[in-house]
């Protein structure tokens, strides 16, 4: 039996052979297509993993047109390191692995844009310019009834360590299985559990600061 | 109680959340950068080329040096010498 993981989600690629696809043999063949320099096996491949490294892109930077600028480096770069792939876990584990790779850098040159304008704020006299802060967000696939609740848990991850936070966004976010998390970080079932667990209890402090803070 | 049950209820607000789907036209965005990437490739070779003849006219002269360094005759410098000692 597949894991659901490896499901495809047809209904947006209705032209695409998704049955035939749904193997990580297939997925190979499609890599050594790409190693190749063939292009059109980079579309195959986009459309069967963009949606995956869009949303794990997001869970991260909870901006939708950064996770885009992600989602396009994370496919430039599988067709740049095609032919270096070696074939020691499966394609959705290492494509996952580079999302969140680019994603934790992107989060880490934001986090350095905050710092130094926070230093030039400190040096300008006038206030001018407000330091980089991202806004609310909605993630767009949370239903109309949870999307203020959403909102709060996505402030609440934002603050969360960087383990914790890919353990969670995968587990929860992704819905993918821990043995698949656990691949992807490279760190042991026993040790997602507990960056899981650990996350859930920073994630319950942060929310008493908030509920405190809330207005009723 | 209530405070409790709140942050349940936020933990829990991602159940049944949809994956989110890039905008369309991402892909041709990668295609275009994807090209670009490639063409850039192509012209690696010649890059190469010149970085091969640098290494050679370096190590070449590097050789030419070395060479002369060796060709100097020891009587030379004897003959200098004896001219300093012919002065006295």
């Amino acid at each position: 039996m597949q894991p659901s993981f490896l499901k495809i989600p047809c209904t947006r690629n209705p032209a695409y052979h998704c049955q035939e696809m749904n193997t990580n043999a297939l997925h190979q063949e499609l890599l050594a297509q790409i190693a190749r320099g063939h292009e059109p096996a980079l579309a195959k491949m986009y459309a069967v993993f963009s949606s995956r490294v869009f949303n794990t892109a997001l869970g991260y930077l909870q901006d939708t047109s950064e996770a885009e600028e992600v989602t396009q480096d994370v496919f430039v770069k599988i067709f740049q390191s095609a032919a270096r792939f070696e074939g020691k876990s499966a394609i959705s584990t290492w494509i996952y692995r580079i999302t969140v790779n680019q994603s934790l850098d992107r989060l880490a040159y934001r986090n350095r844009q905050k710092r130094f304008g926070h230093m030039i704020s400190l040096f300008r006299s006038e206030s001018s310019e407000p330091p980089i802060d991202i806004p609310h967000f909605d993630h767009p696939g949370v239903v109309l009834e949870q999307k203020e609740k959403a909102r709060t848990l996505f402030k609440a991850i934002e603050s969360l360590p960087e383990q914790q936070k890919t353990a969670f966004i995968l587990s929860f976010l992704e819905e993918l299985p821990r043995q698949k998390v656990a691949e992807i970080m490279q760190v042991s079932l026993k040790a997602v559990e507990s960056l899981l667990q650990r996350g859930k209890g920073n994630l319950r402090l942060r929310l008493e600061d908030f509920y405190e803070g809330r207005r009723f | 109680m209530k405070k409790e049950q709140w942050k349940e209820e936020i933990l829990n607000s991602l159940e049944g959340i949809q994956q989110a789907a890039p905008n369309k036209n991402l892909y041709n965005k990668i295609r275009t950068k994807v090209i670009a990437g490639q063409k850039r490739v192509v012209r690696r070779p010649y890059v190469a080329l010149a970085a091969a003849c640098l290494v050679v006219l370096v190590a070449s002269n590097v050789w030419i040096l070395a060479q002369r360094k060796v060709d100097i005759p020891a009587s030379s410098i004897y003959r200098v010498d004896n001219a300093n000692f012919d002065l006295y």
